[in-house]
């Protein structure tokens, strides 16, 4: 069992109040999903979830401690974050860049065959084994959007943050790359949380959303309480249309609010 | 078999026969470096001057002389393998946690920092050439300074990888230019030759000055040891380093310090070399891969042999009517184009 409460959790940014009195709670086996307009604080609470950010007022607990309480190396093994930030050294071959996810938990100098199951588990997950010799600036955007989250599974934490896992990818990878994700969080119990732009697949592959506009929660529940015609069009400034066709919401763009 | 344990093995497989490989053409390089110069030693004497050195032996077939010139090649060989050592470990370091492949201790300002503030304190107090372990500290504070002022000079021009290197060219420049006048400044008060540290001489080290010279290596390769894995993550971003739990401030703190260190020791013997801490790294990785377990050990044998040979081929070229001409020299002839191939290509990308 992993659940994450928010408490209040107000943060400054470069001077911008970038989120203000958010509050919710996300549990694990749910994948959940931040949308919200450009700025509206989803990349800020992202980071803030995954440690990184550590200036905050308000609670964050994990499993009921308080995450400024953990170590970093304790929060390394238990929160896997990726950021908007995509690995630099492009040189480098993926097995080189996916062995590092493994250093918070293998403490020797070299791998032990544990690590070497779990990196290879990982990439098969993802459908990436043939890329294991491969270097990073060789792989396509769907290739590399797998790689990074076989990274992010071979971390063997149980909460996974992703800042716009889709972004770059082609319909097919969009579609498959939440799959997988949704797919990995039931299996393994996991607790996900994605930033997304795609409010269409957000509400095919979240179990939960959360609205954020101007750093507040202006909603969050399930993905067809939260997309409503109004709210949607409120926040975006773009009337749309919301349909429902076999169980499913279509959600259409009509023209932007002056 | 999996996959990735057949990757990994052929890795650790590949990088064993490499390192063996080097390790046994170093040993076939120093002996070389022994026999070649001005007079040609036979392999016997050679033979016969390690026995003796290594107390096996105390009945010398040698003459005095000849025993005198096997001393003399072996501190210069010994000062070329470890200084090429220092300067190699010194370019891993700096090129990973600014993960910038066109760094390098010379090209970002430590060299000429650390002389700088060595000839400046030589005008001061001469007798500092006779007093290795002060030398050296100056010389490590000077590269910090150096490195410091490139870092900040980097910070302030926006923090992309060309203002890294565009920075590290002007403080190199500034520095290197003081610290040209401050060793003509000592020339002419003491007569000091300290002007052959501009460019780099590996002939001016002495018996007693090799073990402070393999102390500092050890102290310098017992420190970088542990840093391999953190190196390994900082190469993908400092928040990803971050949420692997590792403080990438500290990583960055560490190598800049190891990296100050190992060039100020060089610097305080044999003055500056340039591009070795550049080209090593690269010839590494080419042939090892990224892992900083296994680019380490390789960019030390490596440095060492690369040094050596290019003292080789002073000590030949010195035999034709040119004389010795500084080793800093050479290796500016081929880290120069070296330099500008790298600056192609990442530019091109």
């Amino acid at each position: 069992m992993v659940k994450i409460i928010v408490k209040d959790l107000s943060v400054n940014y470069e001077s911008i109040e970038a989120l203000k009195d958010v509050s919710f709670e996300v549990y694990d086996g749910e994948i959940t999903g931040i949308i919200g307009p450009n700025g509206a604080g989803k990349t800020t609470l992202l980071r803030t979830l995954a440690g990184i950010l550590k200036q905050y007022k308000g609670v964050i607990y994990i499993d009921g401690v308080n995450l400024l309480r953990f170590s970093s190396n304790e929060r390394a093994k238990l929160i896997a974050y990726q950021g908007p930030e995509t690995p630099q050294w492009r040189s480098a071959y993926v097995l080189d860049y996916i062995m590092t996810s493994r250093y918070p938990r293998s403490k020797g100098f070299i791998e032990s065959e544990k690590d070497l199951s779990i990196i290879e588990e990982s990439l098969k997950t993802v459908d990436a084994l043939h890329l294991t010799s491969r270097r990073l600036s060789q792989l396509s955007s769907g290739e590399f959007q797998r790689v990074l989250i076989a990274r992010l599974l071979s971390q063997e934490a149980k909460i996974l943050l992703i800042d716009e896992p889709i972004t770059h990818l082609d319909l097919y990878y969009q579609v498959e790359v939440l799959k997988i994700l949704r797919n990995i969080t039931r299996d393994r119990r996991l607790l996900t949380i994605i930033t997304l732009h795609d409010l269409q697949l957000a509400s095919m592959y979240c179990d939960k959303l959360i609205l954020l506009n101007k750093g507040v929660i202006e909603a969050i529940g399930e993905p067809k309480e939260v997309l409503t015609r109004e709210r949607i069009s409120r926040t975006y400034n773009v009337n749309v249309d919301i349909k429902e066709i076999s169980g499913k919401i279509i959600i259409i763009p009509i023209e932007t609010l002056g | 078999m999996s996959i990735v344990r057949e990757e990994y093995r052929r890795r650790a497989k590949s990088f064993y026969i490499i390192f063996s490989t080097a390790t046994i053409f170093l040993i076939i390089t120093f002996i070389i470096s022994l026999k070649i110069g001005i007079i040609d030693i036979k392999f016997n004497y050679i033979l016969d001057w390690i026995l003796i050195k290594l107390g096996l032996n105390n009945k010398s077939i040698i003459k005095t002389n000849i025993f005198e010139i096997i001393n003399l090649r072996f501190v210069r060989t010994l000062t070329a393998f470890i200084v090429g050592m220092m300067l190699s470990v010194s370019g891993v370091l700096l090129q990973a946690s600014s993960r910038n492949s066109l760094a390098d201790p010379f090209i970002l300002g430590l060299s000429s920092g650390a002389l700088t503030l060595l000839s400046a304190a030589m005008f001061l107090n001469p007798v500092l050439i006779y007093l290795k372990p002060i030398a050296i500290m100056i010389a490590f504070i000077g590269a910090l300074i150096g490195l410091i002022s490139t870092l900040t000079l980097f910070e302030l021009t926006g923090g992309t990888s060309t203002s890294l290197i565009l920075s590290g060219i002007a403080v190199s420049a500034t520095f290197g230019g003081i610290a040209l006048v401050f060793s003509y400044m000592v020339y002419a008060k003491y007569e000091i030759p300290i002007t052959l540290y501009i460019l780099g001489s590996v002939s001016m080290t002495t018996e007693n000055d090799m073990v402070t010279m393999l102390v500092t290596l050890l102290i310098g390769l017992i420190f970088i040891i542990p840093l391999s894995k953190p190196l390994n993550a900082i190469l993908y971003g400092d928040e990803y380093a971050k949420q692997l739990g590792y403080n990438p401030k500290n990583i960055i703190r560490y190598s800049s310090i190891l990296a100050s260190f190992l060039t100020g020791v060089s610097v305080a013997f044999t003055g500056i070399i340039g591009f070795i801490g550049l080209i090593v790294p690269h010839i590494s990785r080419f042939l090892v891969g990224n892992d900083h377990r296994y680019v380490i050990p390789i960019s030390i044998l490596i440095g060492g042999l690369i040094v050596c040979y290019s003292d080789l081929a002073i000590r030949y070229i010195s035999l034709t009517s040119i004389g010795e001409i500084p080793i800093g020299a050479l290796t500016s002839v081929i880290g120069g184009p070296f330099l500008a191939y790298l600056t192609i290509r990442s530019l091109k990308a």
